[in-house]
């Protein structure tokens, strides 16, 4: 039973985990769509803001919506949105000065966005990311509690979500994969409560969760699979006054989802059917990008079916993943407790943490997003990791009878939790910030990933790394040659300072004054082209995680440097 | 015994996990430790020849320590070396390498000469080289084949009935000819359905032919003993059981030699 003790306690674990999230993404490279998002961010908030103020004379119309929700219409709203006003409330203002680098839909002309000047631009932006990930991990401890009934096992769990390199990666982008997946354990959580209800506020509190699910990313289309497999699994067992429940919560998904979603999204409110087959066509259609994987690059199916499943192993801690395994061990021979579970609640943690790194065992689904499609998964495994601590504590407890009950429960407590959660802590805080080329000790780090010739990096993030040495080496009005270092990034950098404006940015080698290269095994032919340019084939400086190079940074000698 | 495993079955348990998490945080830590400091490769560097003569190779290992080896060594180094078509050229060969790695180039050769610097580990290996009299790729450029750069002269095929023929005239061949063949840029090998078929030929007549596929990567053709002298050297490619798109940039070196024994 939850206390306000735990809501306590769970608040503070989402307040820990979004500042120590909001903090390190200063120190994060920008990804490659996060500039596109914050894009659609500024032009959806101006929207809203100019519909209130009336500044729009007809902001139902199409035309006075689509300037500013026909960017980024490939994507639902929600996030998008959510960054737009995050940084409408929180960053501290030069837009007048800087109008270029802004929309032009949502530009300013003149004097300052009225705000609270907290944070900067970016830190405004990539925010309600970091809340997100801080509910997931207080939603994972109050679910663990409920679910489980063990406070120590749910502050294991909670820490084992918080922990993993990956997923601390995203959760500190402006991007929308962590939020999907807590917004898919927010509302499997919220299904499971209805389930022991008769009335309907909880499974209209599990349609409105869907609805924010759908209007966030594809991947919760999913999510309704997951829950029907578990309404089966009810039936099956004749649980009929849960089944009564489920459906209850179905029915409002299906009322209360797509509402919400075309509620929330403009773009449809228009020529919806054929707006939303735009999108549904989008990422049906979707590109197959290219994806390292145990030395062999990917870029159409079918691709191996153990991909997630290796991705999984190398890169998500090793004892978050042997407590995992653990867990699932003893939820698949359950204690007494279990007997009477009229929710199948192991039934229900199955069906919905296997469904969304499931869907890419078929080898079909693109895998160029590494582990961020099905970071759903991650705190399904935390509860499980959580559980099997749990069952450690309490033989333990039972074995070393060394000191009174209470104080003996303490100690071995925090003892286990440290042990649980250190390596876990220490392999996120080394990988930082370049979570999505860090790989864990069964791949034997970084270099070991290397070895394995897994994926390397996407996205382009980890420029960021070499901008001191850019801003400090080239010389004024150098052309440099970006390679997969985004535009639209690149415009971020500048606008936040972190870039000199004066360097000049190359549309090819040819030309350029220097040259970057950002190691992805499908690249090494732009090391090529520069070196058959250049003349040469000495980087002037390398970037490195644990001596794994990440990108190179080529200067074009003149005759008195040569 | 059983008895006592039982009743101390929580122990063990958190023993173990308390010895994976040792291990866990040793081998990232370890990991951090085994990148090689500034100095230890300038270390390594000064145990390498500063100037290196043509037949002087240095390759690197495994091979995504190529990037940061050239950062360190890359004056030493030219494109026509990294891009080369084999090592048969070298007389000297120095690997750098960390993680015990081993080069390919020099995977089954003894080292004449071994030395350490931390991580680093400078290996030289000393050979028969053979003497280069014609080299194909000084009229090409660099391919990606297999994700590697090796240099040579394009030959495209974009029909399944698509032939294409380079002649080179006049060139002094030694006592045997090499020639490699690949199939150039992943993203046409993603679309490609069919294999390429090379033939090489001397003064019109055929001395050596051999297919490059998708996943073939870079192809050593049978070597041909050759009479010393001048020759005409042509190279054909066709299309070999197309089934579906033709997308073939094939690319193609070679090199008249001869060997000392």
């Amino acid at each position: 039973m939850i206390g306000t003790r735990d809501r306590l306690v769970a608040l503070l674990i989402g307040v820990a985990v979004t500042a120590i999230v909001a903090v390190a993404s200063t120190t994060q490279g920008i990804v490659r769509d996060e500039a596109y998002y914050m894009k659609a961010g500024e032009l959806h908030v101006r929207y809203y803001e100019d519909a209130l103020s009336g500044r729009l004379t007809h902001p139902l119309s199409d035309q006075a919506i689509v300037p500013f929700w026909a960017y980024v219409a490939e994507h639902p709203p929600l996030l998008p949105t959510l960054y737009g006003v995050s940084w409408r409330v929180l960053h501290r203002c030069t837009c007048a000065l800087d109008g270029a680098w802004h929309p032009e839909a949502a530009r300013i002309t003149g004097g300052q966005h009225t705000t609270l000047a907290v944070l900067s631009e970016l830190s405004a932006f990539r925010l309600p990311t970091a809340i997100f990930f801080g509910w997931m991990c207080a939603l994972v401890y109050l679910f663990f509690i409920a679910a489980l009934g063990s406070r120590w096992g749910a502050l294991a769990a909670a820490l084992l979500m918080f922990a993993q390199p990956r997923a601390f990666f995203h959760a500190q982008t402006a991007s929308f994969d962590l939020p999907v997946a807590t917004l898919w354990l927010a509302t499997t959580v919220a299904y499971w409560r209805a389930l022991d209800s008769k009335r309907w506020w909880p499974a209209v509190a599990t349609g409105i969760l869907c609805g924010l699910c759908l209007a966030t990313k594809l991947q919760s289309f999913l999510l309704p699979v997951a829950l029907g497999l578990h309404c089966a699994w009810l039936v099956v067992r004749r649980r009929t006054a849960e089944v009564h429940a489920a459906t209850r919560s179905f029915l409002m998904m299906a009322l209360i989802g797509p509402g919400l979603l075309f509620a929330l999204w403009p773009w449809l409110w228009h020529d919806t059917f054929a707006r939303l087959g735009y999108y549904l066509r989008f990422h049906l259609e979707h590109v197959h990008y290219n994806f390292e994987y145990l030395g062999r690059n990917f870029n159409q199916p079918p691709y191996p079916w153990h991909e997630p499943l290796g991705m999984l192993l190398f890169t998500a801690p090793v004892v978050m993943l042997v407590l995992a395994a653990g867990g699932i061990v003893s939820l698949a021979w359950p204690a007494d407790r279990w007997q009477d579970d009229g929710r199948s609640t192991r039934a229900l943690l199955l069906v919905a943490g296997a469904v969304p790194v499931g869907v890419f065992l078929a080898g079909r689904q693109p895998i160029y997003g590494e582990t961020k499609h099905w970071l759903a998964t991650m705190p399904f495994l935390a509860l499980a990791g959580g559980y099997a601590f749990d069952r450690l504590r309490d033989g333990l407890w039972r074995e070393l009878r060394v000191m009174p009950g209470t104080a003996r429960d303490i100690a071995l407590s925090i003892c286990l939790i440290v042990v649980a959660a250190a390596p876990s802590v220490v392999e996120t805080y080394h990988s930082h910030p370049y979570g999505l080329s860090h790989y864990n000790a069964l791949a034997g780090g970084p270099p070991g990933g290397a070895d394995l010739g897994m994926n390397r990096q996407f996205w382009g993030y980890s420029v960021k790394g070499l901008l001191p040495w850019l801003n400090a080496t080239l010389p004024p009005g150098a052309v440099l040659y970006p390679h997969d270092w985004n535009h639209d990034s690149w415009l971020l950098y500048e606008r936040g300072g972190a870039l000199r404006p004066d360097i000049v940015e190359a549309g090819g080698v040819a030309g350029s004054d220097a040259a970057l290269v950002i190691h992805e095994k499908h690249f090494n032919e732009f090391d090529f082209q520069i070196w058959e340019e250049y003349g040469h084939v000495q980087p002037a400086q390398v970037l490195t995680l644990d001596g794994v190079p990440l990108v190179s940074i080529y200067l074009r000698r003149t005759d008195a440097s040569r | 015994m059983l008895t006592w495993v039982r009743q101390a079955q929580a122990r063990l348990m958190v023993a173990a996990l308390v010895c994976v998490a040792a291990w866990e945080i040793g081998v990232l830590l370890s990991a951090r430790q085994s990148e090689p400091s500034a100095e230890q490769w300038r270390a390594a560097a000064a145990a390498i020849p500063s100037t290196l003569q043509a037949d002087q190779l240095i390759v690197f290992a495994p091979p995504w320590l190529d990037p940061l080896g050239r950062r360190w060594l890359g004056e030493r180094m030219t494109p026509q070396q990294v891009a080369r078509m084999d090592t048969a050229r070298f007389r000297e060969i120095w690997e750098v390498s960390v993680r015990g790695a081993v080069a390919k180039d020099v995977a089954s050769a003894t080292p004449a000469s071994e030395q350490r610097f931390g991580p680093l580990r400078v290996r030289r290996f000393s050979r028969e080289a053979a003497a280069v009299t014609w080299s194909l790729a000084d009229a090409g450029h660099i391919c990606e084949i297999d994700f590697e750069p090796r240099r040579g002269v394009p030959l495209d095929l974009q029909t399944s009935m698509g032939q294409t023929l380079r002649s080179f005239p006049g060139v002094t061949l030694g006592t045997e000819l090499q020639a490699y063949a690949g199939l150039a840029d992943y993203q046409k090998r993603a679309r490609n359905r069919s294999k390429a078929f090379i033939q090489v030929l001397v003064d019109g007549v055929e001395v050596t032919r051999g297919f490059a596929g998708n996943d073939d990567g870079w192809v050593a053709l049978p070597t041909v003993a050759t009479a010393a002298g001048t020759h005409d050297v042509a190279i054909s490619a066709r299309v070999q059981e197309p089934d579906g798109a033709v997308d073939l940039s094939v690319c193609v070196a070679a090199e008249g030699r001869t060997r000392s024994r």
